[in-house]
Parts: structure tokens; sequence; C-alpha cells
């Protein structure tokens, strides 16, 4: 009984440790349709359905946190969800074995949503949906009805969804005079209570609503909502834009100067200029915003003040593998020292020169326009001043000779990173960046570089505390095969050329003791077995040796020829 | 024949024996791809089995630096595996008995299991060969071979292959075919 317990739990615990991942990524908006908070609801929106119709045993959904892990980053976790042309491949990335995502986008001045779910081991479309509205309110109310019949497509058997409702449907759409105040939103009161623009499900009764807005003196009115009704407020015949008077001059460089003045896009006269404009309006003066703080029904005096006139220069430091100093670099323009950054210049053009102790210099020609700014990208006309280096270590330890300490140790080959990179193994020849950090395993090398020259350098190295353990077991890759092949061809052709002789000498002997057989005088029968045993013994020991020296002779030989 | 001529017969016919076992091939070294010749190691993660007995933990560059950081590790060694795989098999018996050297030389050993999704039963199958300290991730799409430049996409990765890393992640060896040389070539480079 307690048997059959046991491999029913393994199995319950074998479904759970083998639970499916399913991944639901971040819903995307190509269009910046609406706002990321909405988004975030959306996606958490989907993750909750999928909570609720999937089995815990059979299904677990990914946690964010876990999808950021499996990527890297939460930078590259929002760029995948967006750049992804292939969900499959995604969810292949993140180990999933299902993935689905959300997208908004708009058709026709109404928003949309598309939902779809792949299988990513098959990278087949499990099911998808979509819908459209005219507001996100009742976006949400397709994607709360139609995402449990998608995820139930995992499923064998389908699970029931209700779909009733009791309410009626009030809509505000909101509405701007020359797009003023567009940046900001209407706030929406019922009854005292606030509510965000867009349709609204409101149980059956009469309301009391407010607009209210920065720009626009208040709206209020009442309506009377039914079950199943559905009423869209038209805002824009009923909106007053507030007003503030304004009069408005302009200094540059502390000089009074006549500027054209513009109201909400509109040119309205030059500065001095005086006049009512509404609160919110977008007033420019040469280009540039005039931030002026205008109060309802109150006049506002002011004057703009108009910077002097010059671009920018922008020379960030760029370093090739991390090699080099902000403290080194040298920039020079029309023979003028400038410290690197952003430097201000009047109109005009210059010539620039860039020197820095690891780079070889770098020359530009720049012109500089008024309010503009010009980058100079060095990074795409560096070159490393470069050095040739010849490396080697030595792994010992200082011993004192004749009162002088010094490193006694042997040659070895380690391996030689430069800039971080695997580049090859002591002993080392080659070019390298003047400025490149050099190591060997895991020591920098302090070797002193010198630009278009050839160094050599010996890099000192201490014997770790496992050297002597294991140093008979050390792989020695650097041991020839041929020398090896070479040490056992001639030990196998001295292992027979042994055996031969020892089959001469045996051969020698087998012949005395047949001699001494066939001159025995005795006539005693043990005396006559035990001569001729002798010869027998010989001989045999002849036989095997010729045999072996032969076979270990051809071996040797073998090896010399094919190794 | 005479005790003594058996003697030397049986000596003689070790010594060929051991010199035919010297002849053991090498173990394969193949060229590191150039996204392993790269100074930092490719993005991975890889599946792993947490405290509650699900597969839902994961261990990638950043947690496996901190961890190698944590045990003063040496070097690493990513040992790629399937079940099916009959040389790999013989691969990861070698380095099990040679797992309390590994360990004492600092080395910290990955075995990663790529393209299967029963992770219950790999888990079962790599308990008779893998090292207490070991860690066994699991890369069910091949996704790590294909950002490493081991396989492409699509194609199964040749196995085995052993993937030799320093302390900071670094590639230092790419191992094929274990030989006569395996497992202390994987820390010839120590």
């Amino acid at each position: 009984m307690s048997k059959i317990l046991c491999i029913a739990l393994f199995f319950v615990f074998a479904a759970y440790g083998q639970q499916e991942r399913i991944a639901i990524m971040n819903t995307v908006d190509d269009l910046d349709s609406i706002r990321f908070s909405d988004l975030s609801y959306l996606t958490d929106k989907l993750r909750d359905i999928a909570g609720r119709v999937l089995p815990k045993n059979r299904y677990g959904i990914m946690t964010q946190q876990s999808i950021v892990d499996r990527l890297g980053s939460q930078e590259r976790a929002a760029k995948e969800c967006k750049e992804a042309s292939c969900l499959a491949d995604l969810g292949r990335k993140i180990s999933a074995d299902y993935i689905a995502q959300g997208h908004i986008g708009r058709f026709s001045g109404k928003l949309t949503i598309k939902v779809e779910l792949y299988s990513v081991k098959s990278g087949n479309l499990l099911g998808s949906f979509t819908g459209d509205s005219k507001n996100l309110e009742n976006l949400l109310y397709v994607l709360e009805k139609e995402s449990p019949k998608l995820f139930e497509s995992m499923l064998e058997v389908p699970l029931l969804v209700d779909t009733a409702n009791n309410f009626g449907i009030f809509e505000v759409k909101p509405a701007y005079l020359d797009s003023i105040g567009g940046n900001s939103k209407w706030n929406l009161t019922i009854n005292d209570k606030s509510y965000p623009l867009g349709a609204i499900k409101l149980s059956p009764g009469h309301y009391a609503v407010r607009l209210s807005h920065g720009c626009y003196e208040n709206v209020d009115f009442n309506t009377n909502i039914t079950r199943g009704s559905s009423e869209v407020f038209d805002m824009a015949r009923l909106i007053k834009l507030k007003k503030a008077g304004l009069v408005l001059s302009a200094e540059r460089d502390g000089e009074p100067v006549n500027e054209p003045v513009f109201v909400n896009g509109k040119l309205v006269g030059e500065t001095p200029v005086s006049g009512s404009v509404s609160l919110c309006s977008k007033i420019e003066m040469d280009g540039k915003v005039v931030n002026v703080k205008l109060e309802h029904n109150k006049k506002v005096e002011y004057t703009h003040k108009m910077r002097k006139k010059f671009g920018i220069l922008e020379v960030k430091p760029v370093y090739l593998d991390g090699m080099g100093k902000d403290s080194q670099w040298d920039l020079a323009i029309n023979g003028e020292s400038y410290p690197l950054g952003e430097i201000e210049l009047s109109p005009g053009n210059y010539a620039a020169k860039l020197s820095h102790e690891c780079y070889e210099s770098m020359n530009f020609n720049v012109s500089i326009d008024d309010g503009g700014r010009k980058f100079i990208d060095m990074a795409k006309y560096m070159k490393p001043k470069r050095a040739d280096l010849v490396l080697n270590a030595v792994r010992g330890e200082p011993v004192l000779l004749d009162g002088e300490l010094v490193f006694s140790g042997k040659p070895v080959s380690e391996p030689v990173f430069v800039n971080g990179k695997l580049i090859g193994e002591t002993p080392f020849s080659g070019s390298v960046p003047l400025c490149s950090k050099i190591e060997i395993d895991d020591e920098t090398v302090n070797v002193k570089l010198v630009q278009d020259e050839k160094v050599t350098y010996t890099h000192n190295m201490l014997v770790r505390e496992y050297d002597d353990k294991y140093d008979s077991k050390i792989y020695q890759p650097e041991m020839a095969e041929g020398i090896r092949s070479f040490v056992l061809a001639l030990a196998l052709d001295m292992a027979g050329v042994a055996f031969f002789g020892y089959g001469i000498s045996k051969n020698v002997e087998a012949n005395k003791m047949h001699d001494k057989y066939r001159s025995i005088s005795s006539y005693s029968q043990w005396d006559i077995d035990s001569a001729w045993n002798k010869v027998d013994d010989a001989k045999k020991a002849r036989n095997v040796s010729y045999v072996l020296g032969s076979i270990l002779l051809a071996t040797g030989i073998g090896v010399h020829i094919w190794f | 024949m005479g005790a003594a001529m058996r003697r030397l017969a049986l000596f003689w016919a070790l010594l060929a024996l051991l010199a035919v076992f010297s002849f053991a091939k090498n173990s394969e070294k193949l060229p590191l791809p150039k996204e392993l010749r790269a100074a930092k190691l490719p993005w991975f993660a890889l599946d792993m089995k947490d405290g509650d007995g699900t597969y839902n933990s994961v261990i990638n560059n950043d947690k496996l630096k901190e961890m190698v950081k944590q045990k003063k590790g040496k070097r690493v060694i990513f040992a790629f595996f399937a079940t099916w795989c009959i040389p790999c098999r013989e691969g990861l018996k070698l380095m099990s008995e040679k797992a309390e050297e590994l360990k004492n030389r600092g080395i910290l050993v990955v075995l990663i299991n790529v393209g299967e999704s029963d992770y219950v039963k790999v888990d079962s199958w790599v308990k008779g060969y893998a090292g207490e300290d070991w860690l066994l991730g699991f890369d069910k799409f091949s996704n790590l071979p294909e950002n490493f430049g081991l396989a492409k996409q699509g194609v199964e990765m040749p196995l085995p292959a052993t993937l030799v890393l320093d302390s900071n992640l670094r590639p230092l060896m790419l191992i094929g075919q274990e030989g006569g040389d395996y497992p202390q070539i994987l820390w010839s480079k120590l």
C-alpha cells in the first residue's frame, strides 16, 4: 500500500516539477495610442485570466522577473517584446512552452487589440482574437470576454464564461479648441466622483456631471442612464477658453529688439505687442516658446530675454577596448586648446585636431551654425598606436644568489589576454595596441611598450600551492606527439632486439645442451630425460623469444613509419 | 616452459599492453568559434531546479559570475551532454571520478543538458555521474549553443563538448571527444 502511495506521490511531484511554462509578454502599442500604465494593466489582466483558467499543477505563469533573468535585463526584455517579429522565437529565448502577447493598434479612428498565443516548441499559433472599440474601457471588456477562450485552447475541456451585464455606457469624448490644452487632460466628475474620460459603465440612474480643465471654463450638466443605453457627450459645443491680457517685449544681450510674435502658430505682430490671449496659448518668438505665466482675467507684462548667437560642438571621449583616460586627450580648435565636452562657438568654420597618447592624431573640419549642434564621432576614425611585443612567462620563485634576490623558474605556457580577449599563449609574439591591458592568466603584465618598436619581456609568476602536488599530472601539450611516439618506437625496438638477443643465447644454450645429450655416457633413464628436457626448455625459450622479438621489432618499425 | 620464462613472458606482455594504451589519442581540441573569442561571454540563461522541486530557477552570466566569486573558483567547466549521447556518459564518468581533484583545484563544473525537455528524467539520469557541488542546467531549446556559436540554428549541437572558462568567464579551450589525456586536459592551463 505504502509503495503505491509512494509511486502516486512521485507522479504528483513529477507532474509539478514538469509544469509547462506560459509567458505573457508586455502588451505593445507601436503607435503610442494609450498610456504605459494602461498597457501594463492590460498585461496584468491577461496574466490574471491565464492564472484563473489554466490548472496550476500543469501550467506556471512566468513572472516578469523570471523573463528578465532569462533575457538579461529589463531594457532587453522591453526591447525584445517590441522587436520580436516572431513570438515563438522569443519564447525559445526565455525557455517558455507557450507565449502570448497583446498588441494595441488603430483602425479607422478606433483602438484595436490583438492577442496571440503560440506553442513555442511547434511554433504554431494555437489561437488569437481581435477586437476594436472607440475607447479603452470597451477594449478591456473585449479582452475579458475573449481571452479565457484563448487560454482554454491549451486545454482539452473548455470552461464556461460569464458574460452577463447590467449597466449603461456613458462616454465623454475630449475636445480642444485650436488644440489648446491638449497636453493635459479634462477632469471628469460624476456625482462628485472622479472618472477617466472614455466609455464608463454606470448603473441606471440620474447623474450630475462636471468637466474641468486648466485652460477652459468649467462645464456642468445632468444626464440619465438606463440599462443597455449608450450615450456619447460631445463637449466641443459647450467649452470656452480662459483669457488673460499680455504686454510683451523682447531684448537681446540687454538691447530691446523687434521680434515677430506667434500665438498658437499664428503671427500676431512684432514686439512690443499687447492684447488678449487665451490662458494656455503657445507664445513663440525667435523659434522658441516664451514661458510667460498668464493669469485668468488679469493683465501681465513680460520681457523676453534672448540669448546670444552660438552653436555647440560636442566632442565626447571614446575609447577602444577601454584604452586611455580623459586627461590624456588634447583638443585644439583653430590652434587654441579646449577641454573635451560641449563647446560653445560662434557660427563659422573651424579646424579641430584631436591628439592622445594611445591613439593616432585626428583632424576634422567643422562648420558651426547658430543654435546648431555638431558632434565629432571620433570612434569612426580612431586608430590605436601599436607596438610589437615578444612575451614569455616563467613560473618559479625568488632565490638568494650571491647575496642578491633573483627569480628562478622554468618557462611555462599560459593564456595571454589583450584587453580581455584571448590572443594566444606564451611564448607570444605579435603586434598589440600601445595602451592595451596585457594579462597572463589572471595576472596583469606591467610591460612598458614603445610605439612602433619591438619590446621583449619575461613575466615572472609564482609557483602555486597545487603545482608541486599535481606536477606529474600536468598535461604537457607542448611535448610533441612525434617525440613521444619516437621514444615509444625506440623502446619497442630495444625490447625486440633484447628478445632476439635472448633467443640467440637460448639457441646457443640449446646447441650446447644437445651436444651434452648426445655425449651422455650414463645409462640412467633419469639422466637421459633430464638432459633432453634441458634441450627442450632452451629451444622453447628461443622460439618464444624470437616470436616476441619479431612482434616488438615489427611494432617499433611500424611506429617509426606511421608516426 | 619454466616459471622464470613464464614470468618474463607476462612482463613483456604487460609492457606491450601499456605501449598499446599509450597510443590512445589525445582529446579533440576544437577551435573556439568567433562568438567565444570576444572579450565578453555571450548571454546565456539556463533553467535549474529550485528548492520546491520545480525547475523555475535560472542561472545566467551574472549569477554564475557571482557564484564563482563566492566560491573563489579558478576555472569553470561547461560540460554539455544529453542522455542519448553515449560518449558523453563516458566523459562524465571520467570527470566524476576526478570530482574531488576538480574541487581542490577550484574548478566549478556546470553540466548543461541540451535539447531535452523532460527535466525530471534528465535529473535522475545525471545523479549517477555528477559530483556533489556540480550545477545542472537545462537548455531545452538549445539557446546557449546557438548563442555561443557551437551549433547553427535548428541544427543539433555536436556532442560531447566541454568548454573551459577562466574565473571571469572568458573562454579558454573547447574540447570535443575526450581522449587519453582526459580529464587532465581540463586543468592543463591552470
